[in-house]
């Protein structure tokens, strides 16, 4: 009987070596697959060995649903997109405060503002051979305009287009933008190959919303004259982009670039310590500090556009939270050293709805000045409220950027509870929540906000009367003064003059508001060492264009 | 021909069933307090009343629930299971390209606690209440037990990130392309097209997510075994088998293994089908492009053709899995066919 046991167990040993022997040293911190020689292994879905290929690895958990530049307004697309289409401006790197040209090679703007005409760099290619034209521009934004899809906002400005020869591209706008050009750097405004476009069922024209069958096609293929291209996309796998063998620009650094969807944080960190990843872009707050001083492993920090804040309800119909002293009140009544405690190192409490960073914002404020519970308990008493009220405040259950939500309500329930003022959390799912923020049917909720745009003209939605603001049911007679601010501000071109304006509504926002601004998320992430020039943009995420390694 | 009937009735069945499972989901479709409109749209877009009412009409949003309902099961019958509001691809496009992941990794999964159940099974009842006994017992009530994201994190970090025998997430090396989509299983498409590196890459891509799906099922494998076994072996036809001198092997597994089976096989379909409705956190762990991923992104999306499809899927793995199972009983146990 013992040696039957015996055969059984060395049966079992022997499975399992089996299955231990198929692996291999794949991920034992063998380093980083960036700069390395390693083989290129393709060749018509056959894995033959070829010349020595310089790849970067990315894991990201993306939200991308699609890689056609007239549709797609995602965070994570942009990583692609960028890389795979030249816009006529561009941000470099981290930076998001200067401008440069990218297919353009100058440009004009009118003294009244209404008209832009740009010059595009002749010889440019697609990366299908054919040249890059001025009609392939006009083309591609009049598509991405009549597409009505998520972006198509961006262009809302723009009268007309037309071009003057191959290389002049003229905008006639309906009224001065001063974000205009900023809205540029986004993927609907790229030059899309117009020939390779309509042969695959892209349509411009302006039933393009039901005529333009060519999404599934750029899902899995691109057509831009960018430094890369798709090479193949598997859903929820990876995507991979290649060198565009035709781009004339300054070639990028990598001849392929791999971004795998890796959801689950731990795993991203592994395979960064692993050697397999070369940049890691979802990281919590712990797994960056426990990894500060790992040898072979860089971690960054850096502050995002993203900030969390609170919707207090201006309609009377939710009793005391509507009073604009009441307002006040919580402002001051936030522990808001406490509230940023909860987040990760770098996180600030932004002035208004200005992300420190854009041109125009102030300067972050001093948390440990802000709260003053005895001008908190007092304005509750010019209120009216001496005695404190009761209020539901709505969560959604999310985590952004590593601070769960309903921890950081629960330590504003606490703070309030401080001046008399009962909050009941109440935590939904983010689609339930949001549908109650969307009829502006939360007395108080605590929401967070990512700019549209690198500029603080996207803000503005946070005035009486716009967007933002009516989910609080903030009309515009509520602040008429604030709300002519941001009238002028939209239009105000001089830089200097408009960022004044932003200062004045930033300062007249954090006193008369329904919105209080609880903290400007920082980020972190991590790269192998011998990477460079991963710096984090609050426009693309990362200008994988000016990766390299050493 | 009985089994025919069988075969008929079930297939009749099958039909009710999965128009009651396109019923449910429509019907909490209908209860759940949100809109898909919201989820989907930016909230610039949210803001214009013509793009809201658009979207609407695009998706049939705007029809009554119940007209959206018949829509679905006239398109279903022609072959169409509509478009995902997310993706905006076919449903059935996307369930051919998650499902072929979730399925290798299943039958991985399922091959893994079947090997490993029964083995242990039959070790433990042999062994009743010795200490291998105790040991493999304790291994089975672990592999029930033990949550399966926290098994897929320290399977992770003791066979990928410290020892190096496994790769690490995703279903092949960056360094490699995959191979041509004919049926979606890695190992099979590269073994068609000769790829051994492929193969052999995907296969080792393979262990640790199938290990970690397949142990929860090789848990109850292994305790569904050893009682059946252990009751098998209390019966009189063995101690008669014992008393004409048999060898103690042949008593197992010539007299008393099949019989023991029926109620393992039970455990084993249904644990297959467990494991092809994905795994959420084990493909999450991973970085598995499975369906589980695909049903919880549809979910947080509210993309509801999706849920509905894979609703279909996964009550249709489990029909099919249940009728293949009835029809190994019969193999197993001939009176089975007389009932």
């Amino acid at each position: 009987m013992k040696k039957r046991l015996l055969k059984m167990l060395a049966a079992l040993m022997s499975v399992t070596m089996l299955l231990a022997g198929c692996g291999n040293s794949a991920g034992t911190g063998s380093g980083s697959n960036a700069g390395t020689a390693e083989s290129q292994e393709e060749s018509g879905g056959e894995n033959v060995q070829a010349e020595e290929t310089k790849r970067l690895v990315m894991a990201v958990d993306p939200d991308y649903e699609t890689f056609d530049p007239g549709r797609a307004y995602e965070v994570y697309a942009d990583l692609v997109l960028h890389s795979c289409y030249d816009t006529l401006l561009q941000f470099e790197g981290g930076d998001v405060q200067n401008l440069v040209p990218c297919a353009a090679e100058s440009y004009e703007v009118s003294e009244d503002k209404l008209t832009y005409i740009f010059q595009i760099k002749p010889g440019q290619k697609f990366s299908s051979g054919n040249e890059v034209t001025a009609e392939d521009f006009k083309w591609s934004i009049e598509r991405g305009i009549h597409l009505e899809g998520n972006p198509s906002f961006l262009a809302d400005s723009i009268n007309s287009i037309e071009t003057d020869g191959d290389y002049t591209l003229i905008f006639h706008m309906k009224q001065a933008d001063a974000s205009f050009l900023t809205k540029l750097t986004y993927c609907m405004f790229a030059a899309i190959d117009r020939k390779v476009a309509e042969e695959n069922g892209a349509s411009a024209g302006e039933d393009a919303a039901s005529a333009d069958t060519a999404k599934t096609w750029f899902d899995y293929n691109s057509a831009g004259s960018g430094p890369y291209k798709i090479s193949s996309y598997t859903p929820g796998s990876d995507v991979v982009m290649v060198r565009n063998e035709y781009y004339s620009g300054t070639a990028p650094y990598f001849d392929e670039i791999t971004i795998k969807t890796v959801t689950d944080t731990s795993s991203q960190v592994m395979t960064v310590q692993g050697g397999d990843i070369d940049i890691a872009v979802n990281v919590d707050v712990d797994q960056a500090a426990s990894l500060e001083n790992a040898e072979g492993i860089t971690v960054h920090h850096a502050q995002t556009a993203t900030f969390s804040y609170l919707l207090l309800n201006c309609s009377e119909e939710y009793g005391p939270i509507s009073n604009e002293k009441v307002h006040q009140a919580i402002r001051y009544a936030l522990d808001y050293e406490g509230i940023l405690s909860l987040s990760a190192e770098g996180t600030t409490v932004p002035v208004g709805p200005f992300p420190e960073g854009f041109p125009g914002s102030l300067a972050s404020a001093n948390p440990a000045e802000l709260r003053d519970l005895d001008k908190a308990k007092e304005l509750l008493a010019e209120a009216g409220y001496a005695d404190g009220f009761s209020v539901e405040l709505y969560i959604p259950t999310i985590n952004v950027l590593g601070v769960d939500f309903v921890t950081v309500g629960e330590k504003v329930q606490s703070d309030l509870k401080e001046i008399g003022i009962d909050v009941q959390i109440v935590a939904q799912d983010s689609a339930v929540a949001q549908e109650g923020y969307r009829t502006g049917t939360q007395s108080m909720g605590l929401r967070m906000w990512g700019p549209d745009y690198p500029d603080n003209g996207s803000q503005l939605a946070f005035l009486p009367g716009n967007v933002v603001g009516l989910r609080a049911n903030w009309a515009e007679e509520a602040n008429p003064e604030l709300a002519e601010l941001g009238r002028a501000a939209e239009t105000t071109v001089d830089l200097e003059q408009r960022n004044k304006i932003f200062n004045e509504i930033a300062e007249k926002m954090n006193e008369e508001s329904p919105f209080v601004m609880l903290m400007q998320h920082a980020t972190q992430y991590i790269t192998r060492s011998n990477i460079t020039g991963a710096d984090y943009s609050n426009r693309y995420l990362f200008d994988l264009r000016n990766i390299a390694a050493e | 021909m009985n089994v025919l009937r069988y075969l008929g009735r079930r297939l009749v069945f099958t039909v009710f069933l999965l128009i009651g499972v396109t019923m449910m989901v429509y019907i909490i479709s209908y209860m759940v307090p949100s809109d898909p409109v919201v989820a989907n749209l930016s909230a610039r877009n949210l803001n214009n009343e013509e793009m809201v009412q658009a979207y609407r009409e695009k998706w049939g949003l705007d029809q009554p629930v119940y007209k959206q309902y018949f829509t679905y099961l006239n398109n279903l019958l022609h072959g169409d299971m509509g478009t995902s509001l997310r993706t905006e691809r076919a449903v059935m496009e996307d369930l051919k390209l998650y499902f072929p992941a979730t399925l290798e990794l299943s039958i991985f999964g399922i091959l893994f606690a079947v090997f490993f159940g029964m083995l242990f099974g039959i070790i433990s009842a042999i062994k009743r209440n010795k200490w291998v006994d105790q040991i493999l017992r304790g291994v089975s009530v672990l592999g029930v037990s033990v949550p399966v994201f926290w098994m897929a994190l320290l399977l992770l970090f003791v066979f990928y990130l410290k020892l190096g025998i496994f790769p690490g997430p995703g279903r092949l090396s960056a360094s490699l392309t995959p191979p041509v989509h004919k049926t979606g299983l890695y190992t099979v498409d590269a073994l068609l097209m000769g790829d051994i590196k492929v193969f052999a890459d995907a296969f080792k891509h393979l262990c640790l997510p199938g290990i970690c799906m397949g142990l929860f099922t090789m848990g109850l494998i292994s305790r569904t075994s050893r009682s059946s076994l252990l009751e098998v072996l209390s019966l009189d036809y063995i101690r008669t088998a014992r008393a004409k001198g048999l060898r103690e092997r042949d008593v197992i597994i010539k007299h008393a293994l099949g019989n023991s089976l029926i109620s393992v096989l039970t455990v084993i379909g249904l644990g297959f089908g467990n494991l092809l409705g994905g795994m959420v956190l084990v493909e999450s762990v991973f970085a598995w492009p499975g369906i589980g991923q695909y049903a919880y992104k549809a979910a947080q999306n509210l993309d509801f053709p999706a849920i509905v499809g894979v609703s279909l899927l996964i009550a249709l793995n489990y029909v099919v899995i249940n009728i293949v199972v009835d029809l190994l009983y019969c193999v197993l146990d001939p009176r089975v066919r007389y009932m």
